[in-house]
């Protein structure tokens, strides 16, 4: 004979306050984890930005001139005294394994976390 | 009795978020990346293993890559490349032949539209340097005079150059580069996807899915795309390359005129075409990236099939309208993301 289970209050407290915590960590799971902007130059680290944490946009003028936007889950080149422009032209990084760089100035940003479901794997150009 | 109840309850709440971490955690293998500059470009490399494995792999990519570059950059004053430039002549390594005999045999079986013998053309231009400029054209006539792949002598480790002529391997470098990454990455039996500027190589099996590459979106960003390609190799030591060349890369405006960097080899100026972009997809780097080359300066005709046929998987045209011809090789793989300004064409005519 199976005895039939009542739970108690605070069982169904203790059972929603788990299952909050599990969907708290599906949520963040489903936001990708961690997107982390390094930055170096010259290739000594400069910076390490977690774009997850940015709530606002705001500018990073590096000691060679380069000037990166910084934004909510995002990263771009927005000025270099370089001549071909190519780091400005590489937009705005978004995805875990994008990187841009300013090759006169020796600047380069990777993104490193995990892979985004769905983004490919690499962009060829 | 409450407490054993209130137990088995807590016991299987808890379960769920178990499940969860577990389940996530197996869609995700286990990977390492890093970035470094190499060839004038960034690499980018994402490694399906732990860091500890991950890591000697990386720096043997790059170390390969950088090595092969000071041998066969057209910029660097001391590689052999540039020595053979200023002398005419002179010893080069293995690798450094091995280079120049595949390009050459491709530029010949490509009917000379792509060219490594043009450098004396390229150096005019500039656009592999910081500022490049709009040549005369008495200069652009001169420098076109010392062209031609069979005017190159190799004998043994030997290469001798014609008169005036200039080797620029830059058509080449960056899928030679991968080359050389994928016989790291085989050596070391791990899957990974390489980005060497806008070149990639997709090695092994990507744990878990399929490997999906997106190709650029000629119109907006470097890392925009609208359409991507998607592989599943069979095997885990396959590898695929897959280069895009484009008049949207390097490119400088004069007088209200915009070059771009992919010259015609028979005028000696950027190519007058109405595509926009040329993706190609094989087996080898150096092929790849030579034939996306060749590809855009050919245009899309009967001839350009044929290379395809001869020498890729297949490839994407990208046309300047937004029309988008794949060829039969590829079309499983394709998938068009960007369905609003790009419609798939079947005429090449």
């Amino acid at each position: 004979m199976i005895d039939r289970i009542k739970p108690k209050k605070a069982d169904l407290i203790l059972i929603l306050l788990l299952l909050a915590a599990a969907f708290s960590l599906l949520l963040a799971r489903g936001r990708g984890d961690a997107l982390t902007a390094e930055i170096t130059v010259n290739g000594v680290s400069e910076n390490s930005i977690d774009l997850r944490a940015v709530e606002s946009p705001y500018d990073i003028t590096l000691q060679n001139g380069v000037r990166l936007h910084v934004e909510p889950g995002g990263i771009s080149f927005a000025e270099s005294d370089c001549r071909g422009k190519d780091c400005v032209r590489c937009g705005v990084l978004k995805r875990a394994g994008q990187a841009a760089a300013c090759v006169p100035n020796q600047t380069l940003v990777l993104l490193t976390g995990k892979p985004q479901k769905g983004a490919p794997d690499a962009v060829s150009y | 009795m409450f407490r054993a109840d209130r137990a088995r309850v807590a016991s299987a709440a808890a379960a769920v978020i178990v499940c969860i971490v577990f389940l996530f955690s197996a869609c995700g293998a286990e990977s390492a990346s890093g970035s470094s500059f190499a060839m004038g470009s960034v690499l980018t490399a994402r490694i399906y293993a732990d860091a500890d494995a991950a890591q000697p792999v990386l720096n043997d990519i790059y170390s390969g890559v950088n090595a092969l570059d000071r041998l066969i950059s057209a910029t660097d004053e001391q590689s052999e490349i540039s020595r053979l430039n200023a002398s005419g002549s002179g010893v080069c390594s293995e690798d450094t032949l091995r280079v120049l005999s595949d390009s050459l045999a491709l530029c010949r079986a490509l009917n000379g539209r792509l060219d490594i013998t043009l450098g004396a053309v390229t150096s005019l231009w500039g656009f592999a340097g910081d500022a490049p400029r709009l040549p005369a054209a008495e200069e652009i006539s001169a420098a076109l005079q010392t062209k031609g792949p069979d005017k190159v002598q190799i004998k043994n480790d030997t290469v001798t150059l014609g008169g005036g002529q200039k080797l620029d391997p830059g058509a080449v470098g960056k899928g030679a580069g991968c080359d050389v990454a994928c016989g790291v990455l085989k050596n070391a039996g791990l899957p990974a996807v390489i980005s060497f500027g806008g070149t990639v190589l997709l090695y092994g099996q990507k744990p878990g899915g399929s490997w999906s590459v997106g190709l650029r979106d000629p119109f907006g960003g470097q890392q925009d795309y609208f359409a991507t390609l998607s592989f599943a190799p069979e095997t885990g030591d396959s590898a695929v390359f897959i280069s895009t060349s484009g008049s949207y890369e390097k490119t400088f405006t004069e007088n209200g005129k915009t070059y771009h960097h992919i010259l015609d080899p028979d005028t000696g100026y950027p190519v007058e075409t109405d595509l926009i972009a040329v993706t190609a997809v094989g087996e080898n780097g150096l092929t790849a990236d030579a034939l996306s080359t060749a590809l855009f300066v050919n245009g899309l005709n009967e001839t350009s099939l044929g290379w395809i046929n001869s020498h890729l998987t297949g490839a994407a045209f990208v046309f300047s309208d937004g029309r988008v011809y794949v060829t039969p090789g590829l079309r499983d793989a394709f998938s068009l993301t960007d369905e609003a300004r790009f419609t798939l064409t079947e005429n090449y005519d």
